[in-house]
């Protein structure tokens, strides 16, 4: 196989019609490929040497001759491109059968068609992109907030990469200084109970020639030897300890920041014609809506997602929490009350106007513990005696009263609810944010970093601390794609779409 | 001229570690051997150092003895001291190095060999090759005969343009009293083999009667011996003896430093790179300034020799500045050199110009092992020669390549590094260049190995029988301590309690106790007393699997990684100028070195895992296509 002639091309733009649609060809002969197709009054061999870069004008012709499209071409040289390759841009008008036969020709001019995220993965094999920066890239284009964007251009400028660069740094150095403690024995220099002043036990074939001259073969021995000290293990423990308190922290603020890459579910629950669906109705009506869900049946949830502030936040409206009353009504409360569990965040709603039973009272106070909120619904109508109780006794910036018909007090439950979730995600400029992937890496050099302090801390086992050591630095390398399994790539490069 | 005598299967060029292993595995692997060598009362000599094994070399020891090579038998027998190195640093590390008497090693091999009924020796310079380019066919010697052979291992050691440097004396030799070899090195060379340039040194030797031993501190061997070899008797041949250790102090640092434009290491006369790990006194003298003293270990050169061997004075100053230097040491004031320590310069051949059986990619039936290849020490250049030996008696004989993969042995690393990195200083063997070094252990050399010697034909029918009995024994000794319950009762607590381990609740067995790392051997026989002695080396074996089982089990994981792409073969000519990141110069170096495997391109500097995920893709693609 002639490898000179892999180009990869491919739709970037979405397909459907529109204004331009771009197609992307990358490889070493994409020029000898677009020659075959595009025809300019401009050499397109010009544009390699070319000082400045620049859109030129062009033809698309079909192999009968026939005009396709009039396009820009914008030429990309390797140092320059995304891919790390030569990459041209064939700027199409934006029709399907347009696209879709500029692709043809450059296909049938000797492009193949690219895989999923097949440019990206190049630009990661080109080393113009480290894995963290090529997931940041999936993140950039997946981001449905504001803040979801920031987070993955942190992510692009290597914020993360630095920091695994260091702790692996600072693990190699204790490794290194480990393995010069097995490679080399003191100079084979007896350590510890290695002396001994008795005579070896055995029976020699020849009697010793020295012992002859009436020189005595065994002098006496020093039994302070100076041997191995036990304060070159301990002087290991405090970078491991410090790599160890790094990790957990990026791994608190991560967790605390998931609702950056993930978005935050806020979940409704509450008894029966609390007001829970008007409530989520008014909430929708004030903030906009990101995608639509098919609505379930009215035993089941709803579920949409909503922009809070920049933060994505899915709200799901839950069935009425109360004692079973037959067995569909059981099934769909068992659910809400494991959607509950499973929540970022629990509203317990309810109706002021009547009566709270101890049961209620319980539920509320306990979403109030779990750092949930309670809504009071119904502010409209006179408070029930038992709810007034229940204030006094649960007094919170967390318990609020609102009337879904008159649309009051809504927008301060949902400005504290922002707040909250705000301040949860940690949410500053340099917060570090983990996918699962880079999460379960920093979890294994986690646990290889503790497994190690223990085995150097309570043995002299010095081979399986450069075990988990070597396991630690793996697991950090993993992260930035220094080390880097086919199907960790492959798993990777599957969530992009054709064309990136 | 006509070949005087018959023609050879394969000729030995060099009689030192790496031919004796060379020319003994070809011998019993029926091929006819000549062994040529310009001085055969030298053959087996211990040219630096009179001891075997050490860090990481007792693994090669181990290893060549369970293949069937000679050097763990030999260094048995002439055994003086034993020792077991790095036994706090955990099981995996653990090395066995000996003392040996230099006399009793060198008749034990030169013994050896002679009982070979294969092998022949002829005292004689080897001045050139014969070949047709393509394939060597035998070798010219200085007196002008041609001799035959369908392979040639060339194991010249330092000898090739070798220079000895004393101060600023310069005395072209391959060791001292030995001349050098120009010619053969030439003609490689003409041949387009490309050399390199490094440097070793070896220290003084003193006279026993002038050493006041009282002043150093006497470091005796262990109590418990086990030889390196299981042919070989369960109790050492010979006395056992003592090392001693010394110390230098500013006074010694003081005369180095007054005379180092004297030394030729300093004075730029030498230019080779040296052993970073065995640095001469002058280098550690000028790297480590804040340094008062450095350890110098006073070793016997034998029983019989009255000679020691200063470790750790190892220098190329001139001769009055050494004894100075020596008598600046407490207990050697009095010392006499009998030998002059000395450098020595000398040619390698880069090894990445060998293939994976260490035959010569050039020329088809030339093989290079031993100290030629860039490496340091005894043990490696048994261990290659040992392979080379194998290697060149398979062509001979029409068999398949015996090449180790990292994942199987210390020697496999050992080839591995040399074919597929080369080296820029002097190669010695480390137990942290070893990945898979929970696996890869002394104690275990046999049961890695010795199936594969006895395959090949060098490990006879009785001590393989010795091999499977051990096995055995190792299983049965497992079975016994998982089907051993002890009960709680007054006596096991207070011993658990002594050693800081938990109390059992009810019972357990004597395999859940071994596996708590506060719980030795020794104690199970007083928890339970049921059992009869067990060999030293089933018990070692047995407590390593035990408490490392949980590391053992994910190492072996990793090994099934490993192979999955070492099973990948690189189909041959592959291209790799066009690949996409892949930089034009890792192309080329990829072209130049051919890997077999993927595994083994992966290991090619400056190949990054991208750029081996996308090899792999493409030799997918290929295959498929």
């Amino acid at each position: 196989m002639d490898m000179r002639s892999d180009s990869i091309a491919a739709i970037s733009t979405p397909q459907g019609r529109s204004g331009i649609g771009i197609i992307r060809i990358s490889g070493a002969n994409v020029l000898d490929i677009i020659g075959k197709f595009v025809s300019s009054q401009y050499s397109l061999q010009k544009l390699v040497t070319a000082k400045k870069r620049k859109l030129i004008h062009a033809r698309v012709i079909n192999q009968d001759k026939e005009i396709i499209d009039e396009i820009l071409l914008a030429y990309l040289p390797k140092k320059k491109s995304f891919t790390g390759e030569i990459t041209v841009e064939l700027n199409c008008h934006g029709g399907r059968a347009i696209m879709a036969e500029t692709l043809k020709m450059a296909i049938r001019s000797g492009a193949r068609l690219a895989e999923p995220g097949e440019f990206t993965r190049r630009a990661f094999e080109n080393g113009r992109l480290d894995l963290v920066q090529v997931e940041a890239v999936n993140e950039l284009i997946q981001a449905r907030t504001k803040n979801a964007i920031k987070a993955a251009w942190r992510q692009m400028e290597g914020g993360l990469t630095r920091r695994c660069t260091d702790l692996r740094e600072q693990l190699v150095t204790v490794l290194s200084e480990i393995q010069a403690r097995t490679d080399f024995d003191h100079d084979h220099l007896a350590e510890t109970n290695q002396y001994t002043k008795e005579s070896p036990d055995f029976s020699p074939e020849l009697p010793h020639p020295l012992s002859l001259l009436g020189r005595g073969i065994k002098g006496e021995g020093d039994p302070n030897t100076p041997h191995f000290s036990a304060g070159m293990i301990y002087s290991w423990d405090h970078p491991l300890r410090n790599s160890l308190d790094i990790i957990k922290k990026m791994l608190e603020t991560a967790e605390k920041s998931k609702y950056l890459t993930h978005g935050c579910w806020v979940v409704l629950s509450g008894p029966p014609n609390a007001g829970k669906s008007s409530i989520f109705n008014s909430i929708l009506n004030i903030e906009r809506a990101i995608v639509s869900e098919t609505p379930g049946t009215t035993r089941d949830h709803i579920s949409e997602q909503i922009d809070l502030d920049g933060m994505e936040v899915r709200l799901t409206d839950t069935a009425g929490m109360r004692v079973a009353q037959d067995e569909i009504e059981s099934i769909s409360i068992g659910k809400s009350r494991q959607q509950r569990l499973s929540a970022d965040i629990v509203v317990y709603i309810f109706d002021q106007s009547i009566e709270m039973s101890d049961y209620e009272q319980n539920e509320a106070e306990t979403v109030l513990k779990q750092e949930g909120f309670v809504v009071f619904n119904k502010s409209d109508l006179e408070m029930h005696k038992t709810v007034k109780k229940f204030s006094q006794r649960n007094k919170s910036n967390k318990v609020f009263y609102v009337s879904a018909l008159n649309k009051t007090g809504i927008e301060q439950f949902l400005d504290q609810m922002s707040e909250e979730i705000n301040e949860k995600s940690l949410y500053s400029e340099n917060t570090i944010t983990l996918n699962m992937r880079q999460t379960q890496a920093l979890e294994k050099a986690k646990k290889a970093i503790t497994e190690a302090r223990e085995i150097l801390g309570t043995s002299r086992n010095l081979d399986l601390a450069m075990f988990e050591l070597q396991e630690g630095i793996k697991a950090l390398q993993e992260i930035i794609g220094e080390v880097s399994t086919d199907e960790i790539l492959n798993n990777i490069f599957s969530k992009f779409c054709i064309g990136k | 001229m006509k070949s005087a005598g018959a023609a050879y299967d394969i000729i030995v060029v060099g009689g030192g570690h790496a031919g004796i292993e060379a020319a003994a595995a070809a011998a019993r692997l029926n091929c006819r051997v000549l062994l040529v060598t310009h001085k055969l009362d030298t053959i087996g000599e211990l040219s630096c150092n009179p001891a075997i094994g050490g860090v990481g070399k007792g693994q090669l020891v181990k290893e060549i003895d369970a293949l069937g090579g000679l050097m763990g038998e030999v260094a048995d027998a002439a055994c003086i001291q034993y020792r077991r190195l790095n036994t706090t640093r955990g099981a995996a590390v653990q090395s066995t190095r000996m003392q040996v008497d230099m006399d009793r090693y060198r008749q034990q091999a030169q013994d050896r060999l002679r009982a070979l009924a294969n092998l022949d020796f002829l005292e004689a310079e080897v001045e050139s090759l014969l070949s047709d380019q393509d394939a060597v066919q035998g070798v010219v010697v200085t007196t002008g005969e041609r001799l035959r052979a369908r392979a040639v291992i060339l194991t010249p050691g330092t000898f090739f343009n070798g220079l000895i440097h004393i101060g600023n004396r310069r005395l072209p030799g391959g060791r001292l009293d030995d001349a050098d070899s120009t010619r053969l090195p030439k003609q490689l060379a003409s041949w387009g083999f490309q050399f390199g340039r490094f440097k070793t040194g070896t220290t003084p030797r003193l006279d026993g009667r002038t050493i006041d031993f009282s002043k150093l501190t006497e470091q005796p061997g262990d109590r418990e011996y086990l030889p390196f070899s299981p042919r070989s008797a369960e109790k050492p041949a010979l006395w056992q003896t003592s090392c001693y250790l010394g110390h230098t102090n500013p006074a010694t640092h003081d005369i180095i430093r007054k005379n180092l434009r004297q030394s030729a290491l300093y004075s730029g006369q030498i230019t080779g790179t040296g052993v970073r790990y065995c640095p001469s006194v002058e280098d550690k003298i000028v790297k480590f300034p804040d340094r008062d003293h450095h350890h110098v270990f006073v070793e016997p050169e034998g029983l019989e020799i009255d000679r020691y061997y200063p470790n750790g004075l190892s220098n190329s100053l001139p001769l009055d500045v050494q004894n100075e230097l020596v008598h600046s040491i407490p207990g050697l004031e009095q010392a006499r050199i009998v030998q002059s320590g000395y450098g020595i310069e000398h040619d390698y051949l880069l090894p990445t110009q060998l293939r994976a059986n260490l035959e010569s990619a050039r020329i088809r039936g030339l093989y290079f092992a031993g100290q030629i290849n860039g490496t340091t020490g005894y043990e490696e250049a048994a261990a290659q020669g040992l392979l080379a030996g194998i290697n060149a008696a398979c062509q001979v004989n029409g068999a398949e390549a015996v090449v180790l993969d990292r994942s199987q042995a210390y020697i496999g690393v050992l080839l591995d590094d040399l074919v597929t990195k080369g080296t820029n200083e002097p190669y010695r063997m480390f137990p942290s260049r070893v990945e898979y070094r929970l696996i890869i252990r002394e104690d275990n050399a046999d049961e890695r190995l010795t199936p594969l010697g006895r395959r090949l034909g060098l490990i006879n029918e009785a001590d393989y029988r010795r091999f499977q009995r051990k096995e055995a024994a190792i299983a049965q000794e497992l079975k016994r301590l998982e089907s051993t319950r002890v009960s709680a009762n007054a006596r096991v607590e207070a011993l658990l309690r002594e050693r800081g381990s938990a109390g059992i609740a009810g019972s357990a067995t004597l395999l859940e106790l071994l596996r708590r790392p506060e719980i030795h051997y020794a104690d199970l026989s007083q928890l339970e007393p049921g059992s009869g002695p067990i060999p030293r080396a089933v018990r070692e074996r047995v407590e390593v699997q035990v408490k490392y089982a949980g590391y053992i089990k994910r190492q072996a994981v990793e090994i099934e990684r490993f192979q999955h792409l070492e099973r990948i073969r690189v189909p041959k000519d592959f291209t790799y100028q066009s690949l996409p990141g892949i930089s034009l110069e890792v192309a080329e170096k990829l072209t130049a070195l051919q890997p077999r495997t993927l595994g083994q391109a992966g290991r090619i500097s400056g190949v990054t895992p991208a750029a081996l995920s996308q090899l792999m893709f493409y030799i997918k693609r290929t295959q498929a296509g």
